[in-house]
């Protein structure tokens, strides 16, 4: 993981080695455009059965923040976090990222900061071979063939899975599996990185791995989880929601040791 | 029309004699029969209206049968009796013929009102009933637990790909470069992309299917899903049968003596 965590704390923004002769006259540049920031305002979503998922949320999450969204199954979390990419609109309320309202006129660029990393790696990764999926996200952007490789490139070697490029998605290990769909948003260098339980189906080796990652990210994280341990050990920033609502919301150490907090809300 | 409508515990066999007979008798129309036809569809409305389903919304949702029926265009261009029209266009030499036209036309409309019989079904029985009945009729108990296991994992995999959907558009980013990126790849590169992701649903489809047999064969499967306990015999089986032989009987002699055009 050493050898990682170096490529780790190059991101974001990181200069990219051209040493592979590709054209990069029209390659994007490697920072975010985004400030990393996220403000939500109100959010209210309605699922179209009638199901109130989110009942008005606020919510301001600055830059580099690492907070840990907690809370019982069918809390809203999931919910929430398909708002940060504009998968879901808000019935009522708005949501603001990397300093971009969520709109059809910057989902595009909203969705290039927001990096969504899903529960089940099985649902980000479709592709023949691990190289083709780090690159779909920046051949989606346009980006020229030369900066796709450097981007996938240093998007792999981040995680520690290089030498995984040329193996198919499937045959990986869940451990792999999860790292490579990491890899999968950071090659389109978000500022803002949300994860939905990452530490589920993992051993402990793998669950010690994704801890140490997850410290080493320099972009604005938030994740979704049961795994209080993960939360106590890389998000300084709790927030506890139930109900579609924000039940608590404060340090993450103070939050796990208000035993009658967690027992309300299905957390102990 | 027959058995209460969305019963799951009921005998669903008269509700799918009925189906099978309905359409069997429009398929067997001959071309041209357009007034046999609107007269099933009719029948079909009535039905429908009987369920609380409107025309418009059966009509429409018998259109999914559009894309199956190309098939039966090219009869249109390749008969050459009662030709309608004759010519060229650009390098293409071309005859229209009645015959072919007529033929295709109630390809259309049978495959239409086929489909909506079979919402209807749907309708008035639920899935699984529907498969136990087909059990109870003696359809061989393999294709009978292909059909169960399949409306079992469909809705699954349709779950599954919908999940698959919703993380490629969560990638499906707008540049943030100088704007003279070709944004979202060529067509041959989304193409490849959608056969990528429609090969990683099936290679899903396929290992979950291995599960299942694990599964099942390590709980002393033998190869045919039970269908556990039988809902109660229709009592008026005989009497729906009855029914079933009269609209056959309808729908066959509208096809013979109504004018065909």
């Amino acid at each position: 993981m050493k050898e990682q965590h170096e490529h780790l704390h190059t991101h974001p923004g990181a200069a990219v080695p051209h040493s592979h002769g590709h054209d990069h006259a029209h390659e994007a540049p490697l920072m975010p455009a985004g400030d990393g920031t996220i403000a939500i305002s109100h959010l209210h979503f309605r699922y179209p059965d009638g199901t109130e998922a989110l009942r008005g949320m606020d919510l301001a999450i600055a830059a580099g923040e690492k907070v840990a969204l907690l809370g019982p199954n069918g809390a809203g979390k999931s919910t929430l976090m398909l708002h940060l990419n504009g998968i879901h609109r808000p019935t009522h309320g708005t949501v603001h990222v990397a300093g971009m309202q969520v709109s059809n006129e910057t989902i595009g660029r909203v969705r290039a900061e927001v990096g969504l990393v899903f529960q089940d790696p099985d649902d980000q990764l479709f592709s023949p071979t691990v190289w083709d999926d780090v690159a779909f996200g920046p051949t989606h952007m346009g980006l020229t063939p030369g900066a796709i490789h450097d981007r996938v490139e240093v998007a792999l070697a981040a995680v520690g899975a290089l030498d995984l490029a040329q193996r198919a998605p499937m045959r990986l290990s869940i451990g792999q599996r999860k790292r490579v769909a990491l890899a999968t948003v950071l090659a389109m260098n978000p500022s803002i990185l949300v994860f939905d339980e990452p530490s589920a189906g993992l051993d402990p080796r793998g669950r010690r791995e994704l801890i140490e990652l997850l410290q080493s990210l320099t972009q604005t994280l938030i994740v979704s989880t049961h795994d209080l341990e993960l939360a106590r050990a890389a998000f300084p920033r709790s927030i506890v929601v139930d109900r579609g609502a924000i039940a608590a919301d404060g340090a993450t150490d103070e939050i796990l040791a208000n035993r009658e907090l967690l027992l309300a809300h299905g957390l102990a | 029309m027959i058995a209460d409508p969305r019963s799951i515990g009921r005998d669903a066999r008269a509700a799918v004699v009925t189906t099978i007979a309905f359409v069997t008798a429009v398929a067997l129309l001959p071309p041209g029969s357009y007034l046999a036809l609107i007269l099933a569809w009719l029948l079909l409305a009535f039905a429908g209206a009987l369920l609380g389903i409107g025309p418009g919304h059966l009509a429409r949702r018998g259109l999914v049968a559009l894309p199956f029926v190309v098939a039966a265009v090219p009869i249109v261009f390749l008969r050459s009796d009662e030709l309608l029209w004759a010519g060229t266009i650009g390098p293409l030499s071309l005859q229209v013929s009645g015959a072919g036209l007529r033929i295709a036309l109630t390809a259309l409309m049978k495959a239409w009102i086929s489909v909506q019989a079979s919402v209807l079904l749907l309708a008035l029985a639920s899935p699984p009933s529907i498969v136990t009945a087909l059990r109870r009729m003696r359809l061989p108990a393999v294709i009978a637990t292909s059909a169960g296991l399949t409306i079992r994992y469909l809705e699954i995999l349709r779950d599954e790909a919908r999940r698959m959907l919703r993380a490629r558009t969560a990638r499906s980013a707008s540049p943030v470069g100088d704007g003279r990126e070709r944004i979202g790849g060529t067509i041959s590169w989304r193409a490849r992309t959608t056969g990528s992701l429609v090969g990683s649903l099936f290679l899903r489809a396929y290992s979950r299917a291995q599960r299942v047999e694990d599964a099942a064969a390590s709980r002393g499967a033998t190869g045919s899903l039970s269908i556990g306990t039988m809902p109660a015999a229709d009592s008026r089986l005989t009497l729906k049968v009855f029914g079933v032989l009269l609209l056959v009987l309808i729908i066959t002699l509208s096809g013979a003596l109504l004018p065909r055009l």
